[in-house]
């Protein structure tokens, strides 16, 4: 229990509350569709599937495919070669070089090719600008704009990434003061009133949800800060301050292997041969792939593996492009092993919470939605209480805008998607303004309740719309596709339920937040 | 035994801990206008809770950090969906805890 003077306390709750309404809603779109993006995967196979599933990233075979590809095309753009897994499990393979544009910048020029790894076929191969190729040629159109949204909240360049570096330390800061305002946290971890007993019932389901959430709560928002802001700020800075500002040399020295440069002409060595050694090595699959000048004698293959049983990273393995040989273990970051390599590295995994498979996914999300609850439960305890005031009642209906219409409008898009495959933003930004309009004739709490329908009524829709636009049905080629369907079968289901539940009245509502 | 069942089998520990601490929580059973199922002392329960992250003590010698947040991350969402769930059941409580000390907890 932390003690703080009445003022102080005033000023904190104060602090707690205003920081809720001028970025709670922000806030929760970040949380809410980065608790969905947990389960990108099984999202992006849900609503684009292989005929078969996918048994590992990088079948036998996958060498001579990405040999022919570097051979039909520009050998200029074997200076860098990624590959890696899609989020429906397809490979990206990008080929490309960076060259001076007509008016006098940098850009990246190449081929992305996709491969479907079941039949080691390219099922689309483009030329062009990098950036143009990966908007272009997706197969994950509908994670992708979910992610976007999520990580840029669809704003162009860097300003989306500030934005949702600031949310990150919003979120934060609110945790911190939600801390220390709630005086008896630990007292009430498992205090929650009978709804119909008390009053107190809203409050304590947000101080539960936020007590329980507390250390993965700091923990996300750092880590979605750090990623946010990395991009945006921090790699720049580093760039400013020791490469007169050049990104690209930055990224250069951190990520190139420490292999002498020597442009000679020399064949790279067999692939599969070294997918092989890398895979009797360590006694699991590939999971990327990088390879740097093709066709140079300085060639050099690199490959991130599978993350090992109890470890929170993965292995990088660097072999000799032209030899063949073993060069050892990279670092993710440096060249060297380093405490701030190694940090940077659990970013990645502290943050998506894929390390230990479907498990930590499942922990993550309950998390992201635990977050997901205390920011909206905040917001409406707040204006709730302040509804009579003026103004108020609008950012209430935005609340309930927000707070359930974005799931709904994020659920009409994917069934639009489906259907009609047409252009995200505008489908979204259109169910956004459909889902709007009753609010100008509804008061609020008919306007929460018909949203929370629409929600249910969408959710339980969602898996009929993805089989009669042509979706897998059986249960036994594709059990992962039907799991989603059956989740969203129960979500619908638990959605539907909780409107039934006697609603928390504003009267509740009022009272427990003054409390 | 594999990392993923001691995981689990660590959580469940933690988990049994966790509940015998929310059933004797003598602010659970105030608020809630009922005897307590569970009257444990002040000492007993500072014990549960210090057994509920022992587990920490196996994971962090040996350095299991993916094993350790997955631990931490499965008992505090168990303990929210406690939280939750526990007054779904509050009839039984109430009949459970009927015959017990009622006069200790109204102190």
């Amino acid at each position: 229990m932390i003690r703080l003077q009445k003022d102080t306390a005033k000023d904190l709750i104060g602090l707690h509350g205003w920081m809720g309404v001028a970025l709670g809603l922000l806030l929760y779109v970040v949380i809410l569709t980065g608790t969905l993006a947990v389960f990108e995967q099984e999202l992006a196979t849900w609503a684009n599937p292989l005929p078969e599933p996918v048994p590992t990233a990088f079948p036998k075979g996958i060498g001579p495919v990405l040999n022919d590809i570097y051979q039909r095309n520009d050998p200029a753009y074997g200076d860098e070669v990624f590959v890696f897994p899609a989020a429906d499990g397809r490979l990206r393979a990008l080929f490309h070089t960076h060259i001076e544009s007509d008016e006098g910048h940098g850009v990246e020029k190449g081929v992305l090719a996709l491969i479907d790894p079941t039949t080691l076929t390219v099922v689309d191969e483009r030329e062009g600008e990098v950036e143009a190729l990966f908007h272009e040629s997706s197969s994950t159109v509908l994670t992708d704009f979910l992610v976007d949204l999520h990580v840029r909240l669809l704003l162009p360049g860097q300003w989306g990434l500030l934005l949702t570096g600031i949310l990150g330390f919003a979120m934060l800061a609110a945790a911190v003061t939600g801390f220390v305002i709630h005086r008896h946290l630990f007292k009430d971890m498992f205090t929650l009133r009978k709804r119909g007993d008390s009053v107190l019932t809203a409050r304590d389901a947000h101080v539960v949800a936020g007590t329980w959430n507390l250390p993965f709560a700091f923990m996300l928002a750092f880590t979605g800060a750090f990623f946010s802001f990395g991009g945006a700020i921090g790699l720049p800075a580093i760039a400013y301050v020791a490469f007169g500002g050049d990104v690209d040399t930055v990224t250069e020295e951190v990520l190139t292997p420490p292999i002498p440069t020597d442009e000679s002409p020399a064949p790279l060595y067999d692939l599969e041969a070294i997918f092989d050694d890398a895979r009797q090595r360590t006694g699991l699959e590939l999971t990327g792939l990088q390879i740097l000048h093709w066709g140079r004698a300085d060639a050099s293959v690199q490959m991130s593996m599978q993350t090992a049983e109890g470890k929170l990273l993965p292995d990088h393995l660097l072999y000799q492009g032209a030899t063949g040989e073993f060069l050892g273990v990279k670092p993710s970051l440096g060249q060297e092993p380093s405490l701030g390599g190694d940090l940077a590295g659990l970013m990645s995994p502290l943050h998506f919470g894929n390390f230990a498979g479907l498990l930590s996914k499942i922990v993550w999300f309950a998390f992201g939605f635990a977050s997901a609850y205390v920011t909206l439960s905040g917001l409406r305890l707040w204006t709730a209480r302040r509804r009579d005031a003026p103004g108020w009642a609008w950012l209430e209906k935005l609340t309930g805008w927000v707070g359930y219409g974005l799931p709904a409008g994020l659920a009409l898009t994917a069934a639009i998607f489906l259907t009609a495959g047409t252009e995200l933003s505008l489908v979204f930004f259109a169910a956004a303004g459909l889902l709007a309009l009753p609010a100008f004739w509804l008061e609020s709490d008919r306007y929460s309740s018909l949203n929370r329908y629409l929600l249910a009524v969408l959710l339980l829709l969602l898996p009929l719309v993805r089989w009669l636009s042509g979706g897998p049905l059986g249960w036994s080629t594709l059990p992962g596709v039907l799991a989603v369907d059956l989740v969203f079968l129960l979500a619908g289901c638990g959605c539907l339920l909780s409107i039934r539940r006697k609603p928390v009245t504003p009267e509740t509502l009022r009272l427990a937040e003054s409390v | 035994m594999s990392i993923q069942a001691f995981t689990l089998i660590a959580v469940a520990f933690s988990l049994v801990c966790l509940l015998l601490l929310a059933l004797s929580d003598p602010k659970r059973a105030r608020v809630s206008r009922r005897a307590q199922v569970m009257v444990l002392s002040a000492e007993t329960r500072k014990a549960l809770t210090i057994l509920s992250i022992l587990p920490t003590l196996v994971f962090v010698p040996f350095g299991l950090y993916a094993p350790l947040l997955l631990w931490l991350g499965s008992v505090l969402v168990s303990g929210w969906l406690l939280a939750l769930l526990l007054p779904l059941f509050a009839e039984v409580e109430k009949s459970m805890g009927t015959s017990r000390r009622f006069s200790k907890i109204q102190k």
